[in-house]
């Protein structure tokens, strides 16, 4: 089960927003990697995943946590960790 | 019972004998915890050395373990080395990294210098296949070494101590990588060492997320755990980045005394440790930060972050180390906090060292502690001769445990080692007999405790389509988002070439083949990068021109 998928790529994106200080937040979409943004290595990957799993009020699966190549496979991973962990 | 074996076969075999049902390692994955006995350990590496020999490996040949996290990393280090081979490790290709690009850079590199074997994963021997068939190199899978399992020691070799024992690979292209030749005399030398310097007993327990392609993880926490026979406490690396928290998780379930660890690490648990967590970290007599330059911040943040966790100065130390001794060259004495000294900023860019008061312009250097015994430690101006009273050179070092040169490379071995000294190319200064470590000699920039060298990715990026040949220039930067250092790349670009896609494209290039994420890539106006006066590029001059000034946001914020 996926929480509402719409509503996690919002958090996700602004997650990336705020955590990558992105000065256009619009530049950010379900396309954009990791090479696109300055400052995004495995540690700041980190922060992101902390401030994603904040604001969607569960642990993203420590598996997936590396392997997503983009934006909009972060927010598949982090709507299915969502709707698995709703009541 | 006869003396303690001072070789890295004979040590295993002893373990296994006198100590067979101790731990010697807890490993920890995906939540599961694995005990590995010493028995365990001699009886597995006796699966692979048998493997290893019956695919032609002699005493002497070398072995490369290029394995995920598990247990086999050890098993198949010592089963080469069981097999009296030169045992190695390497990193595993990253999810990430492109695979064609690792197996043409590795393929390069094994051609220069020829290990017998490599242990590999199916799917990396899958991608490796063709290349090391070329070669003439044999892979061995786990696979093989468990139809071994019940070998027993027939054939087990039992080197000179003078002889080769493993190689520590630095990080880097395949034309900068260098093997660091270690004998067992140098190993186990140095081992007692350090030993003298921290306290070490069998008491001891050590927890690591290290990787073991990396000294810090290599010799002090496994070597250092396999000759004294103690506990480790082992975590996945990748595992340990993404949950960091697992590591304190870790030292309060096995009450772990020492832990290594560079500094970026200390500042990313003070990061992303949740607000809410306590632990019990009493156990731990020393943290011990190495392998990056160690800021006096990042501990006034450690310390205070976990000052609830039973945290304290005086449990924080710093250590100067390098895979050609070995490993440890200076340690700051425990059971006090490591000295800051205060010296004056402008003075201090000039090279001299003055050391002054709270100052407006005052720089806080943290000591790296006194040499481990046998360690000579020399500060040498540029002419080789002693640098004057006061002023920073370039630590030399001699020691009983120095490296027999890099592999294959003697050129380079000549270019460092003269006379039983080793010119390290980094720069510092000794006050008061300790070692105070304040820059590099060359162009190598440490990001998350691995060097990297500013020409050797400015060859990358000069190589790629689109980038003006000689125009791209590279330089540390700060990397605000995770409190640590970065590289920033600044480049000059052809009149038709796609930005965007160069960008990435020499951030895809720099990651495939240093597995290093650049910090940022700049494209600057043609004409805009500059040049010495002997037309070579002027990093520090871009560097101050082209640097991102995250710096104007403060740290705090951003978490």
């Amino acid at each position: 089960m996926s929480a509402d998928r719409s509503a996690v790529a919002a958090i996700v994106i602004a997650a990336v927003v705020r955590t990558f200080r992105i000065a256009d937040p619009a530049s950010i979409g379900e396309h954009t990697t990791a090479q696109d943004v300055d400052g995004w290595d495995s540690l700041s990957h980190t922060m992101l995943l902390m401030e994603i799993e904040q604001d969607v009020h569960c642990e993203l699966p420590l598996d997936e946590l590396f392997l997503a190549t983009n934006v909009g496979e972060l927010i598949d991973i982090s709507a299915r960790a969502a709707g698995a962990a709703a009541p | 019972m006869g003396p303690t074996p001072q070789t890295l076969p004979g040590i295993i075999r002893h373990w296994s004998t006198t100590r067979g049902a101790q731990r010697f390692c807890t490993f920890l994955r995906r939540g599961t915890a694995e005990t590995i006995t010493f028995a365990d350990l001699a009886a597995r590496s006796r699966g692979y050395a048998r493997a290893l020999r019956s695919r032609g490996v002699r005493p002497g040949e070398t072995v490369i373990v290029i394995l995920p996290h598990s247990p086999h990393l050890f098993y198949a280090f010592c089963g080469a080395l069981a097999a009296g081979a030169v045992a190695s490790f390497m990193a595993f290709p990253s999810p990430k990294q492109d695979r064609a690009r690792y197996v043409a850079d590795h393929a390069k590199l094994f051609a220069r210098i020829r290990p017998r074997a490599v242990v590999t994963d199916d799917a990396s021997a899958a991608a490796l296949r063709e290349a090391l068939d070329a070669l003439g190199i044999a892979i061995v899978l786990a696979d093989e070494a468990l139809l071994h399992a019940d070998a027993d020691e027939a054939g087990a070799i039992e080197p000179d101590e003078a002889a080769i024992a493993v190689l520590q690979h630095s990080s880097g292209t395949t034309g900068l990588k260098k093997g660091v030749m270690l004998t067992h005399r140098a190993i186990f030398t140095h081992a007692r060492a350090l030993n003298a310097a921290l306290g070490i007993t069998e008491r001891d327990c050590i927890a690591s997320w290290l990787p073991l392609y990396h000294d810090m993880g290599f010799v002090a926490c496994f070597l250092g755990s396999l000759i004294n026979g103690t506990h480790l406490v082992a975590l996945d690396p990748f595992e340990w980045v993404a949950r960091p928290a697992l590591l304190f998780d870790a030292i309060e379930a096995h009450a772990a005394t020492l832990c290594w660890l560079p500094n970026f690490a200390f500042s990313h648990l003070a990061r992303t440790v949740p607000a809410q967590r306590r632990w019990n970290l009493r156990s731990v007599r020393a943290f011990i930060n190495c392998s990056e330059p160690c800021k006096p911040a990042t501990f006034a943040r450690f310390a205070e972050r976990f000052v609830d966790s039973g945290v304290t100065p005086e449990q924080l130390t710093v250590s100067y180390a390098m895979a050609e001794n070995v490993f440890g060259v200076t340690q700051t004495p425990l059971g006090a906090p490591a000295r800051v000294l205060r010296v004056d900023g402008e003075a201090f860019l000039a090279g001299r060292i003055i050391a002054c008061g709270d100052g407006e312009d005052a720089r806080a250097l943290l000591s790296c502690g006194l040499p481990l015994p046998g360690v000579e430690i020399a500060i040498r101006a540029p002419d080789g001769l002693p640098a004057a009273t006061g002023m920073v050179g370039e630590i030399h070092l001699r020691s009983p445990f120095l490296f027999s040169g890099y592999d294959k490379l003697p050129e380079r071995t000549a270019a460092v080692l003269r006379d039983g000294w080793y010119a390290s190319g980094d720069l510092g200064f000794i006050d008061d007999g300790e070692l105070f470590v304040t820059g590099r000699v060359d162009d190598m920039i440490v990001v998350n405790g691995r060097n990297y060298y500013a020409h050797e990715i400015e060859e990358l990026v000069n190589e790629l389509p689109g980038v003006v040949p000689g125009r791209a220039v590279a330089f540390a930067t700060e990397n605000a988002t995770a409190d640590a250092t970065g590289v920033t790349v600044a480049l000059e670009i052809a009149p038709d070439a796609d930005e965007r896609a160069l960008v990435r494209l020499v951030k895809e290039r720099v990651f495939d083949s240093l597995t290093l994420a650049l910090g940022s890539v700049h494209i600057v106006p043609r004409g805009a990068l500059f040049k010495t006066t002997s037309g070579k590029i002027d990093r520090e001059r871009n560097q101050r021109a082209y640097a991102p000034t995250p710096a104007a946001i403060p740290v705090e914020e951003s978490v």
